[in-house]
């Protein structure tokens, strides 16, 4: 089916496709973020994306499994990092198809800025402090229905490789 | 001017006395809010500590051959340890000596020479001063200019290991003195490896959280708080375990009272150079011969005997006064931005000669729970800007170390042995904290 469809068509249903998953993020329903990811889903957030995993260490690395559990820990948990929860806002731009996408999968890249803040008594230490996440993205889509799902989503932090704060929240 | 220059002490801050920031007596231990957030504490901090102890500066896999060099600070002060071309690990301040540009503006690289962009005067990887740019011509040197010998020599540098260490104060005590116990940590930690060696290969995690750096060196050997910030963690191993990359590391326990059979278990120690030390050996050997490892100890047992083995196949951490931490698999270091500013850097590391796979599952089992989308660290961290929070309350004057003191045994050397549901580590911390700040005697 996206065969037939032009790049345009293709470029406006995954840039749509990408805002309707922001939105999930920003109004945090969870479950129906983590509903979007295939069965054999990569989420990725590296340090240095150029080594493999054998060798380093990657902020986030998580296969299907583990992102199952990363839900349960911020749904089923209470704990010091999120308590009080953070509040995201996302602004998507510069979404371009990857012109190497095999009939396969869509391979979305975009730039995504992230607001992040602590919500809970802002006068606190810790709380309160609105904190840009400037990432670059790339996303590989599977056709499903007249959707799509999420078999990788990869995340470049603009400052990986250098000191983070908190981010036990959803990217 | 040569490469250590006599300290004149014209930098140091007037002689005061904090060292009654540290309450101690024989039932009593506590500590005054001001040890944690004074901005005048954080100033003495960095001269009467930073500057006069051994700190951790670097590890010599960093640097595997001649020319090769890492940037790092002792306290606040920048410093590049680099390997010279004779092969001699020298540990230089970043700062050229003619009017104070910083020389390497990269983390890490290999150079012959190490040339200041603001007027070229170049160096070579010992620190020798070997060219002055434009030196001889009209409104340049004078013959006789008293020109110095190079980059300014941190006067103490030692290696354990494939630690590195230096030390600013040059009449300071030998490094093996000063890590004392501590080295055994170090020992049990890299005789993991069938050959005694460690290579730092990952990138580092590296987080900043908004609070003083005493609370990391306090918390890498708490194991009172892992049974309450962690029992979220502890509820993901229940129900995961295994199956998303603990790699054998944690063991879970349905109840609090199980998980702290698990945890309160072995020894710690309050060190008389400011370690905290905390031992867990693996209490029944043959759990070494089952799970990942299984193979590998069999190995290990040609060379030690079955207590050394649980020793090692156990588990223990350090906090190595003043910013080295040893934990998992893995290399810390804090470094200190400000009284209420810590920057936190981790470097899993990989163990020589162990299977790639083995090595891989230690950095999976790390991704799990450190670094800054953890299922722990983040909470240490977000609870030591709670802490900097509380303490902004300064109308309680006192914070309570004296968990478990009446079971503190002093030992032979003057550390303190403790029991591990105790504050043995972090009293060790305080006390070497307290001599080190009484002030400079003039
Ligand atoms: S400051 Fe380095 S050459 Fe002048
Ligand atoms: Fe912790």
């Amino acid at each position: 089916m996206m065969a037939t469809m032009s790049l345009s068509d293709v470029t406006a249903a995954a840039s749509a496709f990408l805002f309707q998953e922001a939105k999930l993020l920003d109004d945090a329903r969870i479950r129906d973020w983590h509903a979007l990811y295939t069965d054999d889903c990569h989420y990725w957030v590296p340090i240095d994306e150029t080594r493999p995993a054998t060798e380093c260490a990657a902020i986030i690395n998580d296969n299907a499994l583990a992102l199952e559990e990363r839900i349960y820990h911020l749904l089923e948990t209470t704990f010091a990092a999120q308590t009080p929860k953070s509040r995201t806002l996302h602004f998507i731009t510069n979404v371009f198809i990857d012109p190497a996408s095999g009939d396969g999968a869509t391979v979305v890249h975009s730039n995504q800025l992230i607001f992040e803040l602590r919500t809970g008594d802002y006068r606190q230490v810790g709380l309160g402090e609105l904190r840009p996440i400037p990432t670059s993205m790339t996303h590989e889509l599977v056709r499903a229905g007249d959707s799509f799902k999420i078999r990788s989503k990869t995340i470049r932090i603009i400052d990986r490789d250098m000191p983070q704060s908190n981010l036990t929240f959803l990217l | 001017m040569t490469f250590v220059e006599t300290h004149t002490g014209r930098n140091d801050l007037p002689t005061r006395d904090f060292s009654w920031m540290v309450d101690a007596s024989a039932k009593r231990f506590r500590i005054h809010t001001q040890a944690y957030v004074g901005e005048d504490v954080y100033k003495a901090e960095l001269e009467r500590i930073f500057e006069r102890t051994w700190t951790y500066v670097a590890h010599e896999s960093e640097i595997p051959t001649p020319n090769e060099y890492v940037t790092s600070y002792i306290g606040d002060q920048p410093v590049i340890a680099v390997r010279d071309r004779e092969g001699v690990v020298r540990v230089l301040i970043n700062r050229c000596v003619h009017r104070g540009a910083a020389l390497c503006r990269e983390a890490k690289g290999k150079t012959r020479a190490f040339i200041c962009p603001y007027h070229g005067w170049s160096y070579d990887t010992s620190g020798k001063l070997v060219g002055i740019t434009d030196r001889n011509i009209a409104g340049g040197y004078d013959e006789d200019f008293d020109a110095p010998e190079g980059l300014y020599r941190v006067p103490k540098v030692d290696i354990y290991r494939g630690f590195i260490f230096a030390n600013l104060d040059p009449d300071a005590g030998p490094l093996l003195d000063h890590l004392g116990r501590a080295r055994d940590i170090i020992d049990l930690k890299l005789n993991m490896s069938p050959v005694g060696e460690i290579r730092l290969v990952s990138k580092p995690y590296s987080v900043r959280y908004k609070g003083n750096w005493k609370f990391q060196a306090e918390n890498i050997v708490d194991q009172y708080h892992f049974l309450f910030v962690h029992s979220p963690f502890s509820k993901l191993q229940t129900k995961y375990g295994e199956s998303t990359g603990d790699f054998g590391v944690h063991k879970a326990g349905k109840s609090h009272a199980e998980r702290r059979n698990t945890r309160y278990h072995g020894d710690t120690y309050g060190c008389s150079q400011g370690h905290g030390l905390a031992f867990q050996p693996e209490s029944d050997p043959e759990n070494l011969k089952q799970g990942h490892f299984a193979e590998h100890f069999a190995r290990l047992s040609e060379k030690y005997d079955e207590e050394m083995l649980c020793r090692i196949g156990g588990k223990c951490a350090a906090a190595i006064f003043p910013n080295l931490g040893m934990i998992h698999h893995q290399i810390r270091t804090w470094r200190p931005l400000g009284p209420d500013l810590t920057e936190v850097t981790v470097y899993p590391y990989e163990l020589v000669g162990l299977d790639d796979e083995l090595n891989a599952g230690m950095l999976r089992s790390q991704e799990r729970f450190y670094g800054p989308s953890g299922y722990g660290m983040p909470d240490d961290v977000d609870i030591f800007s709670q802490n900097t929070e509380g303490l902004r309350g300064r109308a309680v004057e006192w914070l309570i170390l004296e968990r478990g003191i009446g079971s503190d045994v002093e030992t032979e050397n003057g550390d303190f042995r403790g029991l591990p549901a105790s504050e043995a580590c972090q009293r060790g911390l305080w006390r070497k904290w307290a001599s080190a700040m009484k002030g400079i005697e003039q």
